[in-house]
């Protein structure tokens, strides 16, 4: 049966600003779906506007997230949850430069250019590089930080190919000339579209249940080393975990669930924890833009206004991003 | 009309999984269980646990233990030390600070006045 009941025109505007604020990565579709239809019924059924019966949007939506979020629907929506997830985020970030790369070649050459080895392998040094990026992010949330690091040695190690590439005073041998610009932008989007189909194909998968003891405190010690805290102090609340395991008869999943949510949960209070998050975090957030700013200012074989466009647009986006980073500091609160 | 009051009077079905029972109450209560068993003395987590389950409470899984455990140690309400076990592995040990002695002194008064309010509903 079609469920008819629809929101009353005055309160969608109020409907749109919960949901937006309830919108977060620790709540589920289907959870926001039944409390969206729980408000809506009570709204019918109390005749007056949402406003005045729930009060303000954001507080309430802030209140459900408190309530109805968990740890274990964070790890299970995050891009380290499973090849659908890793794949969505590497189609999305291999897609995401192919219009910007395009408006640039079409001012640049026109509406055909010329392909070189050159070229067309510096393009692949950076689109694996952004790939590595993917993979980086997905092993991150996977909580998996010795992943993390030996890809973010082949990622620098694409970058270096990519710059050394690009000063390599010969052009190559010519491959092409005269290729229509358009075409060479579909065939870049190839590789992201093909990924992202793929992951529309993949299905949904559940987290892990099975874990053997070993299995899971190795993968919650580095779930926790992953969310900030050092070595020592991870050893430290295995240690602790262990000691109290010993009167307890059941396995550690079922006693403390996923590893990674609940490396989350130890790790979301934990003062150094979040000093490092924030740290590694925001220079995360910082190092793009300020790359695009450097690139900007440093390419000189470029037009005068397409470098003042790129590092003004370096520029904004780092003052936007440092001041979100300043914003977010853990120790905001006590000031 | 305030808006739990709507709710309530509304009668909001529950989402699934916040159906109220002890074990939610004890969830929503427990770092109040948990500074005043430490109030007493000392105690590992196991200890903390064990102590609310001898008083008649639900055992506490490690999962709502240990992040609890976490957050009143950021927040200054209690300490950790490691203590060497008679027949066993070393045990982290907890115990009250002064902070959380004024944060157990007022919990114990928000609970007083939620219990005399609830107590003239129910």
């Amino acid at each position: 049966m079609v469920d008819e009941r629809i929101w009353p025109e005055r309160d969608r505007p109020w409907q749109a600003a919960y949901l937006w604020g309830v919108t977060q990565p620790e709540v589920s579709a289907e959870t926001i779906a039944a409390r969206l239809d729980e408000l809506l019924g009570a709204v019918l059924e109390a005749g007056v506007p949402a406003e005045e019966l729930f009060g303000d949007p954001a507080a309430l939506a802030a209140d459900d997230v408190a309530e109805l979020g968990t740890a274990e629907e964070i790890v299970r929506s995050s891009f380290g949850s499973g090849a659908k997830q890793t794949l969505l985020l590497t189609g999305v970030m291999l897609l995401v430069p192919i219009l910007p790369l395009m408006i640039v070649l079409l001012i640049s050459s026109g509406w055909e250019i010329e392909l070189t080895a050159r070229s067309l392998t510096f393009s692949g040094c950076l689109a694996l590089m952004l790939a590595s990026c993917a993979v980086i992010r997905a092993l991150h949330d996977a909580g998996l930080p010795k992943g993390v690091g030996a890809m973010i040695a082949v990622a620098v190690a694409l970058l270096v190919a990519a710059v050394a590439v690009a000063m390599t005073p010969d052009p190559l041998p010519r491959l092409a000339r005269d290729v229509p610009t358009l075409f060479v932008g579909l065939g870049a989007a190839v590789p992201g579209a093909a990924l992202l189909l793929t992951s529309f194909l993949l299905p949904e998968k559940p987290l892990r249940e099975d874990w053997s003891e070993e299995q899971w405190v190795r993968r919650f010690r580095a779930a926790l080393i992953s969310r900030g805290l050092s070595r020592q102090q991870a050893a430290e609340r295995v240690r602790e975990l262990r000691a109290g395991r010993v009167a307890v008869d059941r396995s550690a999943f079922a006693e403390y669930g996923h590893p990674v949510a609940f490396a989350r949960k130890m790790t979301e209070h934990a003062p150094a924890a979040k000093k490092r998050r924030w740290v590694v975090g925001g220079a995360a957030e910082v190092v793009v833009p300020a790359l695009l700013l450097v690139f900007g200012a440093a390419s000189t074989d470029m037009w005068w206004w397409m470098r003042l466009l790129i590092g003004g647009v370096g520029a904004v986006w780092l003052v936007l991003n440092a001041r979100s980073v300043w914003g977010s500091r853990p120790w905001k609160a006590a000031e | 009309m305030a808006r739990a009051e709507c709710a309530v009077g509304l009668g909001l079905a529950p989402v699934e999984g916040r159906g109220v029972s002890t074990a939610a109450w004890q969830r929503a209560s427990l770092p109040l269980l948990m500074l005043r068993v430490l109030r007493s003395s000392p105690r590992h987590g196991y200890g903390i646990s064990q102590a609310l389950v001898d008083a008649g409470l639900h055992p506490i899984t490690g999962a709502q233990l240990y992040p609890a455990l976490v957050k009143l140690e950021a927040d200054g309400a209690i300490s950790a030390g490691w203590e060497e076990g008679a027949s066993g592995p070393a045990r982290k040990v907890y115990s009250l600070t002064a902070r959380g002695r004024e944060r157990l002194a007022d919990l114990e008064d928000e609970w007083q006045s939620f219990v005399a309010a609830a107590s003239r509903v129910v």
